[in-house]
């Protein structure tokens, strides 16, 4: 802003915001009154009265130096007590609910940091559920973020290095990684396309990971957003950098690969055969997500001799009288799927579970009664469908539902081959993309030619489990001993 | 640019998804009509065409109990590749021939070179090379499909699905894959192929097993041996039972016998056609048919029936048998072959006195089970010599076991082996009598 310092222009600022307020306060030994200003609703009201009017109004102690050297000294009983000098200062800290003060005679103010605590207490996560392991996620307020992380990762070297994104939001960003393990450029990367961030407000996500990603027309994510602390701390505790945003609930890991998006939370909970089992079964409902659809429509369609006889005859059987292709009812339930999932979003939780049910089963069984579709394709989808839940990034599966579509439609033109010619070019299309540096399909590719450390389907007992994955360029490859 | 491409590639791929009639190779599965057999005749009367006949299952449109007549569409025409291509104007749908799992091939059509006759099947992509291979003693395959499919004995394609599964238990008849056929007729023009007869039903014809020993079988003549008979080579560690290789079965009486009854038929198995020079020249007897899968060692199950001196007769269950060929040479020349089979089996059924815990009664039914493996094993070497046909392959095991002789072998196999001097040496071991008659520790029940 170009407006001095000064009440008058405070207030012509905030003029006409009814939340904005102000009161003359009296400070002992002094003869004028000064003017204290705060949004309401950002400040806590005890505290202002408690910290800040009764401290002032009975102020006991030395009475050297002038009066707002005295405050700033001690005065006010207020953890945090700042001078400011310029009207950005100001108004950045009225609406991060700081209190200021300002006395006559003087040119800079005085402002308290008295937030109010209305927030979102800390809570167990919604989407990322698991049966053994901390059931606490991230809020709304980066610094009760913060401090969830620092208590899992108490090392002094972790560092909350903090910038401001959006023109009208002023949101803070920290950006925390652990010094002398974290790469230096890849921090120095992120920190710099933060700052390259112009807009208006960071209120999304999307705010952010859009703009800061490496390869913006794909669907796949390329970085992690997770609810988690204990994931989020086992992400900068790997060599990865960590984003926290205000007014999210949610961390943000980067560099993201496939792997890391395949791995859940709860991973390093289980025991080790049980946590391999689990990652071979999840790579394997990816396949079935992504290829099962167009799989049926080609050998249906193309390769009938592919299929057991007793089989084939079952599905002739089940297929009788129905009016449409095998690729028009496949996408036809594919798109039906997508609708009843992304009402069931909509709705409210009271009745969103039943409509869905009854949805999903009236539907389904009036369409299959009146020969629009096959049972054999309600199967099909549904297995599809189902295996595509198992992935612990939704995210990544709704990538994976979105090329589920363009396999299925490629089966249908050329049958099996038109399959794998997709299913190369998601392959080619994933191996394109990298995430600062790091390639997509690491640690299956990794480009440097390095060996790939740490788990990624199989998981050894963790005591064996001693050096980190070198594919993100931690400085420190041992973790243990 | 590049987006626009595409995208206009994509668009493209959706509409031809659509518009399936752009793919001419593109049908839906419940377009099809699912055949399961495929049938191949021949008559020397119309020698310039064959007849191709396809049957499917009771459910071959998918209508489950709908219709449970199985289709059977038969087409005429100068080669198989045509009559496959003219017989889709007979069906409802697209008659498919990707879920043919049974080849027929009739008694007349195998008398034709039978690598030329099934050369459809080795091109074509929807043929199963894997399919299993009959050939139909003395009769047609068309009529063994329509005959064969009454309801009252299910579908000839079920019938046809459990002698596939369950010959083996009865050793009469092995699996012989249309791709196993063509590659022994390629190697040198022999082979054995498992045969099927149509039978009355009551009268439970075909060939029947365990028994075999000392059973005539219909009597037919008709294909003759191509080589002259007598004793050729040797010889007997037992007696050799006197009987004559190789019965003779005829196609003209045998369509007597089938042909103009009523009521059911069943498909039985009638051990093996023998081929020469890729075409059919007979068929093995029962006995020789069990000698000929204990030397190519295909026993998995059967029944040996010994009658024993005491008046009590024996049925040993067959478990497991090896056979090892060692043959003999001088230098480079070969002069002849021993044969060692080891049989195991367990002691089944007894009829009569006979103690199977006597050791001496025990080493007796091993004696006599041994002597009749024997003659099985006997009567199919001298048919094979007898009529210089190798179907046992036996130049492609000596050849293997001595690599060093193999060119020698090949120059002077034809002379070598009608003359073969040959030695069989059976050994039968019971393992199993399940004798659960006495008690533990002598006590008497």
């Amino acid at each position: 802003m170009d407006l001095s310092l000064s009440l008058e222009h405070v207030e012509e600022v905030f003029s006409g915001c009814a939340d904005f307020e102000t009161r003359p306060l009296h400070v002992k030994g002094a003869q004028e009154l000064g003017t204290l200003c705060w949004v309401n609703g950002m400040v806590k009201t005890e505290r202002v009265n408690d910290y800040i009017l009764r401290p002032l109004a009975q102020w006991e102690g030395p009475e050297e130096g002038t009066i707002f050297q005295r405050i700033l000294e001690g005065g006010a009983w207020t953890m945090t007590v700042q001078e400011r000098t310029d009207m950005d200062e100001v108004t950045g800290d009225l609406v991060n609910g700081c209190c200021i003060l300002f006395l006559p005679g003087e040119e800079h103010a005085l402002s308290f940091q008295v937030p109010t605590e209305e927030k979102r207490a800390v809570s167990a996560p919604e989407i990322e559920n698991v049966m053994k392991g901390p059931k606490d996620s991230f809020t709304e307020s980066v610094r009760t973020n913060t401090s969830l992380v620092r208590r899992r990762v108490r090392t002094p070297w972790l560092r909350v290095e903090e910038q401001i994104v959006g023109r009208q939001s002023l949101t803070p960003v920290d950006v925390i990684f652990i010094q002398g393990l974290t790469d230096p450029e890849l921090v120095a990367q992120i920190q710099q396309r933060i700052t390259d961030i112009d807009i208006d407000a960071l209120i999304s996500t999307g705010n952010l990971e859009e703009y800061i990603i490496d390869n913006k027309a794909t669907s796949f994510p390329q970085v992690l957003f997770t609810e988690r602390p204990d994931r989020f701390c086992n992400g900068l505790m790997d060599g990865r950098v960590g984003v926290l945003i205000d007014g999210l609930p949610m961390g943000c890991l980067l560099p993201g690969d496939i792997a890391l998006f395949l791995k859940a939370p709860q991973d390093r909970s289980n025991n080790y055969a049980i946590s391999t089992v689990l990652t071979i079964i999840r790579y394997l409902c990816m396949a079935i997500t992504l290829l099962a659809p167009g799989f049926y429509v080609a050998v249906a369609t193309f390769h009938p001799e592919m299929i057991p006889t007793k089989l084939a005859l079952s599905i002739i059987s089940s297929k009788q009288d129905v009016p449409f292709s095998t690729i028009f009812e496949v996408l036809t339930m594919l798109v039906a799927f997508e609708i009843l999932q992304e009402a069931g979003l909509r709705l409210p939780k009271t009745i969103g579970q039943t409509v869905s049910i009854i949805g999903g089963l009236v539907v389904g069984q009036s369409a299959v009664e009146a020969k629009i579709v096959s049972p054999v394709v309600v199967i099909v989808v549904a297995v599809a469908g189902i295996a595509g839940y198992t992935m612990p990034n939704q995210d990544f599966a709704s990538a994976l539902r979105i090329w589920r579509f363009f396999i299925t439609a490629a089966a249908g033109v050329a049958g099996l081959f038109g399959l794998m010619v997709c299913a190369v070019a998601l392959v080619y299309r994933l191996a394109e993309i990298e995430s600062f540096g790091v390639a997509y399909l690491s640690p299956f590719a990794p480009a440097t030619g390095n060996h790939p450390r740490g788990h990624t389907i199989l998981r050894p007992p963790l005591p064996l489990e001693k050096f980190r994955d070198m594919t993100i360029h931690p400085r420190n490859s041992r973790k243990q001993k | 640019m590049k987006r626009g491409a595409i995208v206009l590639v994509g668009i493209i791929l959706a509409v031809m998804a659509v518009k399936q009639d752009t793919m001419t190779f593109a049908r839906d599965i419940d377009d099809l009509e699912l055949m399961r057999v495929m049938g191949i005749d021949w008559d020397p009367r119309k020698p310039e065409s064959l007849t191709m006949t396809a049957a499917g299952g009771d459910q071959s449109n998918g209508k489950e109990g709908e219709n449970k007549e199985p289709v059977i569409l038969s087409q005429e025409a100068a080669t198989l590749a045509k009559a496959c291509t003219s017989i889709q104007s007979q069906g409802q749908n697209f008659i498919f021939f990707g879920h043919v799992t049974q080849c027929l091939v009739g008694e007349a059509a195998a008398q034709r070179d039978l690598v030329e006759l099934l050369d459809y099947y080795e091109r074509n992509l929807e043929l199963r090379l894997n399919a299993p291979l009959y050939i139909v003693k003395g009769g047609r395959a068309r009529e063994m499909l329509e005959e064969g499919s009454g309801p009252e004995g299910g579908t000839v394609v079920k019938r046809l699905e459990a002698i596939e599964m369950d010959a083996q238990f009865e050793s009469a008849s092995l699996k012989r894959s249309v791709k196993d056929t063509l590659a022994q007729l390629t190697e040198n023009g022999c082979t054995l192929v498992p045969a099927l007869t149509l039978s009355d039903s009551s009268e439970g014809g075909g060939t029947s097993d365990g028994d075999s020993a000392n059973e005539n079988t219909g009597g037919q003549g008709g294909l003759q041996s191509g080589a002259g008979g007598g004793q050729s080579g040797g010889q007997a560690e037992a007696q050799d039972g006197g009987q004559e290789g190789g019965q003779r079965d005829s196609q003209e009486d045998s369509q007597e016998e089938g042909g103009g009854e009523t009521g059911a038929k069943a498909i039985q198995t009638a051990g093996y056609a023998v081929f020469r020079d890729r075409r059919l020249t007979g068929f093995l007897t029962p006995e020789e048919t069990r000698g000929a899968n204990f030397l190519l060692d295909e026993i998995y199950d059967g029944i040996l029936e010994l009658d024993l001196p005491d008046g009590s007769r024996v049925a040993v269950q067959l478990l497991d048998s090896q056979c090892s060929w060692k043959p003999r040479f001088e230098g480079k020349h070969l002069t002849g072959l021993s044969v060692n089979l080891v049989a195991e089996g367990a002691i089944g059924e007894i009829m009569g006195s006979a103690d199977p815990m006597d050791r001496e009664a025990l080493g007796e039914m091993e004696e006599l089970a041994a002597e009749q493996i024997w003659r099985m094993v006997a009567s199919v070497l001298k048919r094979s010599q007898e009529e210089e046909t190798d179907f046992l392959h036996l130049e492609r095991k000596i050849g293997l076991r001595r690599p060093d002789c193999w060119h020698n072998l090949q120059r002077e196999w034809d002379q070598v082996f009608p003359e073969l001097d040959w030695e069989v040496q059976v050994i039968m071991r019971l393992r199993w009598t399940y004798d659960v008659n006495q008690s533990l520790g002598g006590v008497e029940p």
